[in-house]
């Protein structure tokens, strides 16, 4: 009986995605019947100008964003984890939280009211940081939680300095999980819409906002094509991630 | 001079006296012991030797060097930790050529040491497997070699043997002694399982909530315990009350409480008057059915019997209703519950324990 | 005194950064709520404070009404996640494949969240499939045809479908550490099949279901991009009402406002979901 239900569960799932992905092949403006196979929307795809300036904003925004935000996150993570740092982890993981809208309104009155920021690429690369240093710190933390801690005693005892201890002992036994939060970083950031729709003023439009006008004013199958490719490319980045540190997939707190 | 001093050491954890005014004087090549229950301060005044810790009041010294300014990674002490603690990540020969490589050993020698030191512990084969490879005595055996390739003055033991089972134990205890015994390193041991010190130690040390109970060689701590706690923590001991009548030069009267009077041996410290106990080990008392060789006897009756193959453990039910311990081979006569029988030991058996 | 600096070096960055782009802001929303607006939109200047907006806000019913929608909204989809996840969960935890299940589970959320929202544009829509059958039905028994889109169902079943994997995920991982023991020794005493369930299973995963219902519930309080792409005109909730306030009216401080509001709500539930799983969670 579990098992029906559960099929019928993993059919709601992946119906509305496989009819994205099959109306992205559509000889047909319309997303109601199946007419033919094409190519067609992918070919207008890769000459419309606009999709692909988005599309590059969003590579390098995520890029930027998710390289910081695993710095600092590793950082936070570990002071976390040995010093028991409450502040910071409450810090850390408000953005995670709270509804989205929240932390995308209050820094658009940070921005514009006080730091008299042109909201575009900075300030993007500022929020997408915001809230990924959260999910990394996550992830370092629970690696480093799995861990024995004699381990890092042992090293001191058997003469390691802080820095011997850190570059031979806890860096090593971290980096799937950096590697990890740095792929979900760029996911998160590459995804990210409502913080985003808040942050980036006009001048600089990310994939997810203007996927977002398309759907507003004109759909065509080229927004199936786009999101079947942008499928492709997160799907690939979280199972690595899977791949590298499962347990904190598995334990969320 | 000792090679490993305490002095009025004191180590407090917010309202709690962790270690309470400790002194303590460890000799070179010793094998010694911290023994006690848990929460008796032995794995913190480990720790402190360590370097982990520091102590709130008093000094250690190591060669008449005090340890105080010195953190733990430049201590030349090492730990044996209760998990191991093998690095996953790195194979068995990194993992115990790991103290030589941050103190940036030449290669050669690194080597070198590393050959003889795997050699040694008779992990020549297993030198590219990861630990999570190994059964828990290879484990062992790969933990005591990292902590002692560099030639530490002190090795330390957190109850490493616990995780082993009793088989496995007993060789690594036998292997333990013998590894001591020939690279001549002191070992301060820490321990809880009593029949363990006895075996390993040369001396060993008794802690009780934060103090030091007895410290003395093992089997003058097991024939001599100093007070209740040591007697009943150290083996199975029978008390009785008993209150002094005479004490002389040769032997010492007691009354037992509800029984009668018995000769024990002297004792320097007993006064005519004196309330205590009088304390037997089980192995001391006799089970018969006359005795009359004996000075000490009394009547009673076998309540039960606990056959342990080698041996049987007896309680006896004397007259005054204490119940006695009593242990004796099965190779001889064997009693049954409900059996009347009489109990006896030696004038020169047992002691009295004042307080 | 050695732990305390490396603390700080490890921990000190992060935290400034944080509490500039986290905790200042907040505080800046907060004061922005307590303002006049400006002349053109946005903020006047910072001479004169006032609680014009929190009057405004309980002036008119209509704005407590949408918080009101808004938090029946998040309970709805909470609870037909809770179901729809529960006997899923069960499976997965028990299965032997449970690592690819629960693989197969997080897939859907590699796909972008508008995209998620933009799949059941089509699916609802009037040419789509279920539309047409639906209404051929409703003709057949004689009532009039009902609009698919553009209504709070679409809304919910959206609502529903974007956060289903996230009440999954920390069911699973609760119900993948219980003992079996607890339900052979519960059998063994003469527990049936639902008197287990109800009596062990349910209870022991509640800090599961608590973590799931606020992975689900607060997110979807802030929703707004859903209300706004497949809801109706009279489908509004909070986060359309803020985003409003920003983009559209421009009136910053009510639009601060109703973000302090948003905030306040979500914390109250959060500690409630905090307290409930003290006072039941001692099983854990």
């Amino acid at each position: 009986m579990h098992k029906a239900w559960a099929l019928l569960v993993y059919a709601f799932l992946y119906l509305p995605l496989t009819v994205v992905v099959a109306f992205s092949f559509n000889d047909s403006r319309l997303n109601a019947e199946w007419t033919g196979f094409t190519w067609h929307w992918y070919r207008v795809l890769l000459h419309d100008t606009d999709m692909l300036v988005a599309a590059g904003n969003s590579l390098l925004i995520a890029l930027l964003s998710s390289l910081i935000a695993t710095l600092l996150g590793t950082m936070a993570g570990i002071a976390i984890h040995r010093y028991d740092f409450k502040l910071l982890g409450y810090l850390a993981l408000t953005p995670v939280a709270m509804p989205e809208v929240l932390l995308g309104v209050s820094l658009l009155l940070f921005y514009l009211q006080v730091l008299n920021l042109t909201l575009g690429m900075l300030s993007i690369v500022l929020a997408h940081v915001t809230f990924s240093i959260g999910f990394v710190a996550v992830v370092v933390r629970a690696a480093l939680a799995a861990l024995d801690d004699a381990l890092f005693e042992a090293a001191r005892d058997l003469g390691a300095t802080s820095w011997q201890t850190f570059r031979y002992i806890t860096y090593p036994l971290i980096l799937p999980a950096v590697i990890a939060g740095e792929l979900m970083a760029f996911t998160l950031s590459l995804d990210d819409f409502v913080i985003t729709f808040f942050t980036a003023g006009v001048g600089v439009p990310t994939l997810p906002l203007h996927i977002y006008s398309m759907i507003r004013t004109a759909v065509t199958p080229e927004v199936n094509a786009v999101s079947t490719l942008l499928m492709l490319l997160t799907l690939t980045l979280i199972l690595l991630a899977a791949k590298l540190a499962p347990d904190a997939f598995k334990g969320r707190s | 001079m000792s090679q490993l001093e305490l002095r009025n050491v004191t180590r407090r954890y917010g309202n709690v006296v962790a270690l309470d005014n400790v002194s303590l004087s460890i000799e070179a090549g010793e094998f010694f012991t911290l023994l006690g229950p848990s929460g008796c301060g032995k794995t913190t005044l480990l720790r402190l030797i360590a370097g982990f810790e520091l102590p709130d009041e008093g000094q250690i010294l190591l060669d008449g060097r005090d340890l105080a300014g010195i953190p733990a990674e430049k201590r030349p002490v090492h730990t044996v930790f209760q998990s191991y603690a093998l690095f996953p990540h790195l194979t068995v020969a990194q993992n115990i050529a790991f103290p030589l490589k941050m103190a940036h050993c030449a290669k050669d020698q690194l080597n070198q040491r590393l050959a003889d030191a795997l050699i040694q512990m008779r992990l020549a084969d297993k030198a590219d497997n990861y630990p999570h490879e190994l059964s828990g005595g290879q484990k062992q055996r790969v933990a005591l070699a990292r902590a002692l390739i560099n030639r530490p003055r002190v090795l330390l033991l957190d109850e490493s043997l616990a995780a082993l089972d009793a088989k496995l134990r007993e060789e690594v205890q036998v292997e333990l002694i013998n590894l001591q015994r020939e690279m001549k390193i002191t070992f301060v041991f820490v321990t809880h399982a009593q029949t363990e010190a006895l075996a390993l130690s040369h001396r060993i040390a008794v802690m009780n909530r934060g103090r030091l109970e007895q410290v003395d060689e093992p089997a003058r701590l097991y024939c001599f315990p100093g007070n209740r706690f040591v007697a009943d923590f150290v083996g199975h001991i029978n008390q009785l009350e008993a209150q002094v009548i005479v004490a002389t030069h040769g032997h010492t009267r007691l009354s037992l409480a509800g029984l009668g009077e018995i000769i024990a041996p002297p004792d320097k410290n007993a006064a005519a008057g004196m309330q205590g106990i009088f304390a037997i080990r089980p192995e001391q008392v006799r089970i018969g059915t006359e005795l009359t060789e004996l000075k000490n006897h009394f009547s009673g009756i076998v309540q039960s019997r606990l056959y342990q193959g080698d041996v049987s453990v007896y309680r006896v039910r004397l007259e005054s209703g204490a119940i006695l311990e009593v242990l004796l081979p099965n190779a001889g006569h064997e009693y049954h519950a409900g059996e009347p029988v009489r109990v006896g030991w030696r004038h020169d058996a047992g002691l009295f324990l004042n307080e | 005194m050695n732990k305390s600096w490396q603390k700080w070096l490890t921990g000190g960055i992060p935290l400034v950064y944080l509490l500039l782009m986290v905790a200042t802001p907040a505080l800046i929303t907060l004061t922005a709520s307590l303002r006049y607006p400006g002349e053109f939109g946005g903020l006047a200047p910072l001479n004169d404070l006032t609680l014009e907006t929190y009057q405004f806000f309980f002036g008119d019913f209509i704005y407590s009404e949408i918080f009101l929608k808004s938090v029946l909204m998040a309970a709805a989809t909470t609870l037909i996640c809770l179901i729809a996840a529960y006997p899923l969960s069960l499976l997965i935890a028990r299965s032997k494949r449970c690592n690819l299940l629960i693989i197969l589970v997080i897939l859907p959320l590699s796909s972008n969240f508008l995209i998620r929202i933009y799949a059941w544009m089509i699916l609802l829509g009037p040419q789509a499939a279920l539309s047409r059958w639906l209404n051929a039905i409703l003709h057949l028994l004689g009532a009039a045809p009902v609009q698919l889109l553009f209504s709070p169902f679409a809304v919910l079943i959206a609502l529903v479908y974007v956060h289903l994997p996230f009440m999954v995920l920390p069911l699973y991982a609760n119900l993948q550490k219980h003992d079996p023991a607890l339900l052979t020794a519960a059998q063994d005493l003469g527990a049936n099949a639902w008197q287990r369930f109800w009596r062990i299973t349910f209870p022991l995963s509640m800090p599961g279901v608590l973590s799931g219902a606020a992975l689900v519930f607060i997110p979807v309080l802030g929703m707004f991009a859903i209300p706004e792409i497949l809801g109706g005109t009279g489908d509004m909730l909070i986060g359309n009402l803020i985003k409003e306030q920003f983009i559209v009216t421009r009136d910053w401080p009510f639009g601060a406002a109703l973000s302090v509001m948003l905030t306040l709500t979500v914390l109250i539930f959060s500690l409630l979901a905090a307290r409930i799983s003290r006072t039941g969670g001692h099983y854990a």
